[in-house]
C-alpha cells in the first residue's frame, strides 16, 4: 500500500519535474533573463498614458549596471527634458534642469504619474522580491507558472506581486501589483516578444490601473544595446553631465 | 600666497589655452559652410555667434589668429563638432501691494518703487563639443526689465566653460555657476553663491539657477559610489570676493542608503562644510547641512557717533573677526496621494542677534519720526535710504522654520504648493501659495503670492510693501 502511494506521488510529481528541479527564485532569475539581456544594459522606452480622452506621452533613455544602478535621461515631452533620474538600490536622487543640484527624492515620490520610478528604473524582480511559491495555472494563452512575489527590500514599489510567466519559455505574461495594503494597484500584460540581443523577449508593457479604471499605461522598449556607462557616473556628481550630454 | 600665485598663474594659461582651442573651433565651422547641424539647431546657430563674442569678452585676452595649420587639423574634426542647446522664454508680471506710510518708507516720499514691474527673458542653454573631446556650456540670459519709471536691458552670462573628460574625471573652466547644498530653503555650504542674490520671486529650486556664475577652474575626479571636487576661483574686481577654493569629498553610502559630502572652503570667510542626506522607509527622506564659519567679514554696522539733535549715525562697512556656525535640519514626507511635506529648519549664527535687530530698529523708528515731524529732513532721509538698504528678507536672522507641501500630479497638469517661512525670532512670517498649469507639454502658466505678516519692527513686517504677486509665463522652444 505504501509502495503504491510511493508510486502515485512520483507520477504526481513528475509531471512537475520542472517545479521540483529549481526554487521559485531561481524560476524568477531565469525570467528576469528574458526580461533584461544583461545586468549591464541600455534600452529606450516610450511610455504613452491614457487617461479618460487625454493621453500624453514620455521617452525615457535608461542606463542599466549590475541590475542595481539606473541613470534614466527624460527625453521628452519639453517640460520634462534633460532630467535625471539615478536609482542605487534604494537611493534615489532627481537632477532637474533649470533648478538646483540634485535632490535626494524617497521611492514614493512619483515623478511620472501612473509609472512608479522604480517601473523603469528596475528591469528585474529578483533584487526587490522574493519568490515564495510557484503553481501551475492555465491562462487564455496557455499553460503558465505562477509566482507569488513579496518584496524584501525598502525599494521595492510593492508589497507583492503575482507573476504569471509562459511554462515552456519562462517569458513572463501577466503580473498583478499589490500595495502594503493589499489593494490591488495595477495589472501588467507583457507582450510584443521580439527577439532582442539574441532571445526572445518582451517589449511592450500594457499597466491597467486597478483603482482608476479607465487609466492605461504602454511601456513600448527600443532601442536595446549591451553598452553603458563607467560604474563611477552612477552618482549625482555626473547628473548633470548626463543631462547636457544629448 | 605663493600657492595662490601658482594657481592663479596656471587658471590664466589655461584660460588663454581656452581661447586659443575655442577660436580654432570657431574658424572651422567657417570653413565648413556645409556642416550640419542637429536637430533644431539653425536656430541656435546664431546664439552661437554671439555667445563667441561673449568668450571674448569674459576672458578679456586677444584672440590669437588661428594658423592655417590648426585651421586645417580642426577642419578634420569637423564632423565631430556640433552645437546643440535649447531656448526658453519667460515673461513674469509682478505686482507689489505697496504699504502707503511704512518705516522704511514714510508717506512713500524716500524711495518711488513701481507697483508693477514686468520682466521678459530668455534662458538660452547651449553645448558644443570641441578638440579632445572637450565640451564647450554656456547659459546666457537676455533680459528686459520694465517699469513706470525705467526700462533695462541686459544680458548677463551665467555659465561660459569649457569641460575636458580625463578617464573617469572631468577638467573645466571658465565661468560656473556651481550649486551645492541638500537643504531646500536654505543652503549654508553653497558657499561659492553665498554671496548673489537670489530671485525670490522664484520656486526654491529655482532660485539659484538664475545667477552669474565666477571664474573658475576646476575638476572632479569620479571613482564608484566617490567624488573629489576642487575649485579655484581667482579675485575678481567686479565682484566683492576675495580669491577663493573649494576642495569637496562626496560619498554615497550604500550599506547606510545614505550620501554624504564634507568640504573645505578658502576665503575672507572660510568654511569647513558637512552634508548629509538618507532615506527613511520609502517615503522618508531626511537631511542636515551644517557649515562653521570664520575670518574676517565686512558689514555695514550701524553706530551712534553722537547722542544729540540730531542723533549722529554712522553707518560704514566694518571688518571684523567672525566665527559662527550655521545648520539646516530639513526632510520630505510623501504622502500615499503623492503629495509632499517638507521641513525644514535653519539655525543662522551669521545673522542678526536680537541685540544688532534692536539697534538697526531704533535707527529705523528714529530717522522715521523725524523725517515725519519735518526735522532734519535731508540727513533722515540719507538715513532711512542707508536702511532701506539694508533690509532684506528671508535671511536677516538667526532662527527660520519652513515648511512647503505640494501636489505635484494636483489633476494630470497642475501643480500646486503652499509655502510658510517663520522668522522664529519675532515670530514675522510670510505665505507663499503657488499654482501652475501645463497648458501644452512647452506651455506653462503659473501664478503665486507672497503675503508678509508681522509687527512693524519685525523681519517680515517692515518691508515695503504688505504682500505682491507674480504672473508667469513660460514657453519651451
Amino acid at each position: 500500500m505504501k509502495f503504491l502511494i510511493l508510486c502515485i506521488s512520483v507520477l504526481i510529481l513528475g509531471g512537475d519535474r520542472f517545479l521540483l528541479a529549481i526554487s521559485p527564485q531561481e524560476i524568477l532569475e531565469k525570467v528576469d533573463q528574458n526580461r533584461a539581456p544583461s545586468n549591464t544594459f541600455a534600452f529606450h522606452v516610450k511610455i504613452n498614458s491614457m487617461k479618460g480622452g487625454h493621453t500624453s506621452s514620455a521617452e525615457l533613455d535608461v542606463k542599466v549596471k549590475e541590475s542595481r544602478k539606473s541613470l534614466v535621461l527624460f527625453t521628452s515631452p519639453a517640460e520634462n527634458k534633460g532630467r535625471v533620474l539615478l536609482m542605487v538600490g534604494d537611493s534615489l536622487w532627481i537632477y532637474i534642469p533649470g533648478t538646483r543640484n540634485p535632490l535626494r527624492i524617497s521611492p514614493q515620490q512619483q515623478l511620472m504619474g501612473q509609472v512608479s520610478n522604480a517601473d523603469v528604473a528596475r528591469v528585474v524582480y529578483s533584487l526587490d522580491y522574493q519568490a515564495d511559491s510557484v503553481t501551475k495555472e492555465r491562462l487564455d494563452l496557455g499553460p503558465a507558472l505562477k509566482l507569488t512575489l513579496c518584496a524584501k527590500t525598502k525599494g521595492a514599489a510593492y508589497k507583492s506581486i503575482n507573476l504569471w510567466v509562459n511554462e515552456d519559455t519562462l517569458i513572463p505574461i501577466k503580473a498583478e501589483f499589490f500595495a502594503l495594503s493589499g489593494i490591488h494597484l495595477k495589472t501588467c500584460y507583457y507582450k510584443n516578444i521580439k527577439l532582442v540581443l539574441g532571445k526572445m523577449r518582451p517589449t511592450l508593457l500594457e499597466i491597467h490601473d486597478q483603482i482608476q479604471k479607465n487609466e492605461v499605461t504602454f511601456l513600448d522598449y527600443t532601442s536595446f544595446s549591451l553598452n553603458s556607462l563607467p560604474e563611477a557616473y552612477y552618482q549625482k556628481s555626473y547628473m548633470e553631465r548626463l543631462s547636457t550630454s544629448k | 600666497m605663493n600657492f595662490r600665485k601658482k594657481l592663479k598663474s596656471i587658471f590664466f594659461v589655461l584660460l588663454f589655452l581656452c581661447d586659443l582651442c575655442f577660436s580654432g573651433s570657431y574658424a572651422s565651422q567657417k570653413i565648413n559652410s556645409k556642416k550640419k547641424f542637429k536637430k533644431g539647431i539653425p536656430k541656435l546657430s546664431r546664439i552661437a555667434n554671439v555667445n563667441v563674442i561673449s568668450t571674448k569678452n569674459l576672458l578679456m585676452q586677444e584672440t590669437p589668429s588661428t594658423s592655417t595649420e590648426t585651421a586645417m587639423s580642426l577642419e578634420n574634426k569637423i564632423d565631430h563638432q556640433s552645437w546643440s542647446g535649447s531656448v526658453s522664454m519667460f515673461n513674469q508680471l509682478q505686482y507689489f501691494d505697496l504699504k502707503s506710510n511704512s518705516l522704511l518708507n514714510p508717506n512713500e516720499a524716500i524711495l518711488n518703487l513701481p507697483r508693477w514691474n514686468n520682466r521678459a527673458y530668455f534662458i538660452l542653454n547651449f553645448k558644443s563639443d570641441t578638440i579632445f573631446e572637450g565640451k564647450l556650456k554656456g547659459q546666457v540670459r537676455p533680459i528686459i526689465d520694465s517699469n513706470r519709471y525705467n526700462t533695462h536691458v541686459s544680458v548677463i552670462t551665467d555659465e561660459l566653460f569649457l569641460e575636458f573628460p580625463i578617464q573617469k574625471s572631468f577638467l573645466f573652466f571658465g565661468k560656473r555657476n556651481i550649486r551645492d547644498g541638500v537643504g531646500l530653503s536654505f543652503s549654508p555650504t553653497d558657499f561659492l553663491g553665498e554671496l548673489k542674490n537670489l530671485e525670490k520671486s522664484k520656486k526654491e529650486e529655482e532660485r539659484r539657477i538664475e545667477r552669474e556664475g565666477d571664474d573658475i577652474i576646476g575638476g572632479d575626479f569620479l571613482w564608484e559610489n566617490s567624488t573629489l571636487s576642487f575649485i579655484y576661483s581667482p579675485k575678481s574686481d567686479t565682484s566683492q570676493n576675495s580669491a577663493r577654493a573649494l576642495i569637496k569629498l562626496s560619498k554615497f553610502i550604500p550599506t547606510m542608503n545614505s550620501d554624504a559630502s564634507i568640504q573645505y572652503f578658502n576665503s575672507k570667510v572660510s568654511g569647513l562644510g558637512a552634508n548629509f542626506s538618507t532615506s527613511i522607509k520609502d517615503n522618508i527622506v531626511i537631511y542636515v547641512e551644517s557649515a562653521y564659519r570664520w575670518g574676517h567679514s565686512t558689514h555695514s554696522k550701524i553706530s551712534l557717533v553722537q547722542d544729540g539733535r540730531p542723533r549722529l549715525y554712522s553707518v560704514e562697512p566694518e571688518e571684523n573677526n567672525v566665527s559662527f556656525f550655521d545648520i539646516l535640519l530639513g526632510g520630505h514626507y510623501t504622502f500615499k496621494n503623492n503629495a509632499n511635506l517638507i521641513a525644514e529648519y535653519y539655525y543662522h549664527g551669521g545673522g542678526y542677534s536680537q541685540n544688532e535687530w534692536e539697534k538697526i530698529i531704533n535707527f529705523i523708528h528714529y530717522s522715521n519720526n523725524q523725517y515725519k515731524l519735518g526735522l532734519f529732513p535731508e540727513l533722515m532721509s540719507s538715513y532711512l535710504l542707508q536702511a532701506n538698504r539694508l533690509m532684506d528678507f528671508g535671511k536677516m536672522k538667526q532662527n527660520y522654520l519652513f515648511l512647503r507641501y505640494s501636489t505635484p500630479h494636483f489633476l494630470d497638469k497642475t501643480q500646486l504648493s503652499l509655502i510658510g517661512l517663520l522668522d522664529m525670532d519675532d515670530e514675522s512670517y510670510l505665505i507663499n501659495p503657488y499654482a501652475e498649469y501645463w497648458y501644452l507639454d512647452n506651455l506653462c502658466y503659473s501664478i503665486s503670492a507672497y503675503f508678509f505678516n508681522g509687527p512693524t519692527d519685525s523681519e517680515f513686517g517692515n518691508l515695503n510693501w504688505n504682500s505682491q504677486a507674480i504672473l508667469s509665463v513660460k514657453y519651451l522652444f
